[in-house]
């Protein structure tokens, strides 16, 4: 019965003190997205972060068009993720999306995120 | 911390607004409901006057707000015509929802469900998505309907492989089956068809029940199955599939698209099959369970679409196929020897279709079809050999036209060649006497169409066409009536009805080839004259929507399919004998079947089918069940997927009821029982890749002895055809798929 107890107690410590170090080597960045229509483009950048190694946790700032992501230092960067959202057809500040991809958003989305303005007002 | 907002379904949403900060101005994009792509050409006008627009390539319109009118009629061929009411200034994001689907791809890309319904099309359609395929192994066309209740497959005999689809109750040559709308796998091509038909190359099947309209000719009487290729204008640039079975059975699937500009794309899609190895677990009886296969498999296709509606897909296809198959040391330098036996078979075939469509003015369009197939085979069961060739040359022209009022027609005109050669040299066994089938002909079907399509509203639609065609080689006139009707009763209830007739001309041989791996002899009174039948149906089906986007569907549907003239395969009056003759008396299908799709909570899903089948035939004067028939069959889908689909579930439960065996040699006689059939997967997503393991037929359950009197095949004691039962025990395989965007 201690033992169990000692080693709950150790795990319990060696669990926290990894969320520590996690939260130590990580940096927060706020992307932006110039091309963020509607919320039918959610699910894109969603299934995108998802996938991508060293993301933490994301934020969706629907208003400011932009997302928030917490990712490990040294696993990935902010440039990473973001070209892994042009790679899905994301416009972002510093990448161009892939044609390719812009055609498998939903149809709303896809004037913006190939940075013709004027037609998706929020 | 996870931000989640669930996605609007924007597939039944007609038209939603947006606040714009333009004055005086009205803009927005035009796209279609279903696969939302954009469309170009739509015409924009407000109502009493002539001023309006025309939206550009990339579907954007912008025109002035008028003043006095405010609503705004926007138009476009082959699509229902939408009036929106402007009263400020706004942006638009309109949504059309297309008429017909024969000019127009349906689209299945994007959606997340495994198949669904369509609640929008005028016949009652099944559609198995990109979704529903991934989540089963799917080499072949054969394999992709284990999720569904409405296509039944079936083993021909346990030495060849070849397998077979039941709609209604009936074989799948009264079914029309379509490459993208293009008759496809028709004539000679249909015993091994859905081997042909790589898995992996498909983005969707749709499954309608009952006659077809008559655009696609006299054909289609029990249904059609509409396959969709992958497209090389939207499909990614490349796609790579491996496969691997328990039975050393290995499988290769790539796809190359590439965009050669905004108007032109190509696609390369290659397929390869390789057998390294013959089991003999069922039965022990020193046949080989499944023939060794070896398969190349090529296609190439060419889409333009370009400015002012024009749109244009082309495509070549080229199989080979090898099979080697019956006792297990058997090799094909064996062939001919009287000592053991041997099935062997070379199949190639080159397939040809184009379809170019141009918009002639707003309201109107017209489209192409040309489609052109060569077909040869060699087979050899034991001592007996057939080959068979086939040509076959098809063009339709179409023209959809709304007229005043919303109501559309459509009219053209179509003509097919076909030639077939049949040899068949049939020694059942080593003591019969050869007997030398050649079954020749040519046909030339020309023929016209028309039909009316009258709508009320977005509530109700019928469709009433008729067409008459000319078949030269039965010398008839032929007059096909077909009425279908769509009633939209009220919050998301449907009801839809269809009936008419339809012809077919009968290939005994081919279709009956699997009856060549028995000692039976063949008794055909011949010429066989042109099949007829009569079918009818109705469907209700009923939508529910859910919390959280969720939905419920029930529906329920009931068909009858009514012989006036067929080829009977009489297996009944000896056990020793096939007799092919017309049918003298009645010949009929009642087909009832019910059907429950529920998402019980996010990311999982439930289906369940259950279907009635009460086939009957008048053989020799006496009316019986149709054999190999199950007289009814369960079905439950299970499907699980994580956030994000990292991990996906499947598992699929079919219950097989019990079926009425012909007169045999073997020890069962009389109905077959009941079996139960499952299969499973687990699918791993990565950034660019997944991974997939799964097992078909979990219980195992197989038939104990699928070869009768497999000690002295050539004897009349010999019979491999006698099938109610899966032909492949408990398979594992594991598989790895890989795109590039």
């Amino acid at each position: 019965m201690k033992k169990t107890v000692i080693i709950l107690i150790i795990s319990i410590a060696f669990l926290s003190g990894n969320a520590f170090a996690q939260k130590k080597n990580t940096k927060t960045a706020e992307i932006a997205i110039p091309g963020y229509c509607c919320k039918g483009l959610n699910k894109t950048i969603e299934n995108t972060l998802a996938y991508e190694r060293g993301v933490v946790e994301w934020t969706l700032n629907p208003e400011k068009k932009s997302v928030t992501v917490v990712f490990r230092d040294g696993k990935t960067t902010a440039d990473k993720i973001e070209k892994a959202l042009a790679e899905n057809g994301v416009r972002t500040a510093n990448h161009k999306p892939n044609p390719r991809a812009i055609e498998k958003l939903p149809a709303c989305c896809q004037p913006a995120a190939k940075g013709e303005s004027g037609n998706c007002k929020h | 911390m996870y931000y989640s907002q669930c996605i609007r379904k924007l597939f039944l949403v007609g038209v939603f607004l947006l606040p714009s900060f333009v004055w005086g101005q009205v803009s927005g994009t035009v796209s279609d409901a279903a696969d939302r792509q954009v469309l170009q050409g739509v015409t924009l006008q407000w109502e009493g006057t002539t001023s309006g627009t025309v939206t550009d390539g990339k579907g954007f319109f912008s025109l002035v707000r008028n003043a006095k009118h405010h609503r705004l009629l926007v138009r476009y061929a082959g699509y229902r015509t939408d009036t929106v009411i402007i009263h400020s200034d706004t942006s638009l994001a309109l949504r059309l929802h297309a008429l017909s689907t024969n000019l127009k791809k349906v689209s299945v890309r994007g959606r997340r469900k495994a198949s669904f319904s369509k609640m929008s099309s005028l016949q009652q359609t099944e559609v198995i998505t990109t979704e529903g395929l991934r989540g089963l192994a799917c080499c072949n066309l054969g394999e992709s309907f284990e999720n569904s209740a409405t296509v039944d497959v079936g083993y021909a005999d346990a030495v060849s492989g070849s397998r077979q689809i039941q709609m209604l109750g009936l074989t799948g040559v009264y079914s029309l089956m379509l490459l993208e709308n293009v008759p496809f796998l028709r004539g000679l091509s249909t015993p091994f068809g859905l081997g042909y038909v790589p898995g992996q190359w498909m983005e969707g099947i749709s499954v309608s029940k009952g006659v077809a309209t008559v655009k696609n000719g006299y054909e289609a009487i029990t249904g059609t199955i509409n396959l969709e290729y992958e497209k090389p204008l939207k499909g990614d640039r490349f796609t790579l599939n491996l496969y691997e079975n328990s039975d050393l059975k290995s499988e290769l699937t790539a796809k190359l698209n590439h965009r050669i500009n905004e108007h032109l794309a190509t696609g390369l899609y290659l397929f390869g099959t390789y057998d390294t190895r013959r089991t003999d677990h069922i039965g022990h009886d020193g046949f080989a369970d499944y023939p060794l296969q070896r398969q190349f498999n090529i296609l190439n296709r060419w889409d333009y679409e370009g400015h002012g509606g024009f749109h244009s897909q082309s495509l070549v296809n080229y199989t080979h196929e090898k099979r080697l198959g019956g006792e297990m040391d058997f090799e094909e330098s064996m062939r001919g020897n009287d000592s053991i036996y041997g099935f062997g078979g070379t199949t190639n075939r080159l397939f040809f279709s184009t379809k170019n469509g141009i918009p002639l003015n707003s309201t109107s369009s017209f489209g192409s079809q040309v489609s052109a197939s060569w077909f040869r085979q060699e087979a050899y069961y034991g001592l007996s050999n057939y080959s068979g060739e086939e040509g076959d040359l098809y063009v339709n022209l179409l023209v959809n036209a709304e007229v005043s009022g919303g109501h559309i027609v459509d009219y053209g005109v179509s003509l097919r060649y076909r030639h077939v050669d049949n040899l068949l040299h049939l020694l059942p066994t080593d003591t019969s006497q050869l007997a030398i089938f050649n079954y020749k002909h040519k046909e030339m079907i020309p023929g016209a169409f028309g039909q009316y399509t009258f709508r009320y509203g977005d509530d109700f639609n019928a469709t009433a066409g008729l067409r008459y065609d000319y078949n030269s080689f039965h010398r008839r006139h032929l007059l096909t009536p077909r009425l279908h009707f769509r009633w939209h009763i009220g919050n998301q209830l449907v009801l839809r009805g269809v009936a008419g007739r339809g012809f077919r001309t009968p290939d005994y041989i081919a279709e009956n080839i699997g009856l060549l791996a028995s000692g039976r002899r063949f008794k055909a009174n011949s010429p066989l004259a042109l099949e007829e039948a009569w079918n009818a149906g109705a469907n209700l089906t009923k939508k529910w929507k859910l919390a959280d986007e969720r939905e419920l569907t029930v529906a329920i549907d009931y068909y009858h399919t009514r012989f006036v003239s067929q080829t009977v395969v009489d297996l009944d009056q000896s056990a020793y004998e096939v007799l092919f003759y017309g049918l003298d008396g009645k010949s009929y299908s009642n087909v009832l079947q019910a059907d429950i799709n529920i998402e019980p909570f996010d990311g999982f899903s439930v289906s369940a089918a259950g279907k009635v089948n009460d086939v009957w035939c008048a053989y020799n004067g006496t009316l019986m069940r149709k054999p190999y028939t199950s007289f009814w069959k369960a079905l439950m889908v299970l499907s699980y997927h994580t956030r994000f689909e990292k991990w996906r579930f499947d598992l699929t439960t079919q219950l097989n009821g019990p079926q009425r065996l012909p007169l045999n040699k073997g020890e069962m006689q009389g109905d077959a029982p009941a079996y139960l059939y499952m299969l499973g997967q687990v699918t791993r997503r990565f950034k660019h890749f997944e991974l997939y393991a799964g097992v078909e037929n979990i219980t195992g359950h197989v038939q104990q002895h699928p070869i009768i009197g497999a000690d002295a095949p050539f004897s009349q004691a010999f019979d491999a055809s006698v099938i109610y039962a899966p032909l492949m025990g408990r398979l594992f395989y594991i598989g790895f798929r890989m795109n590039v965007l």
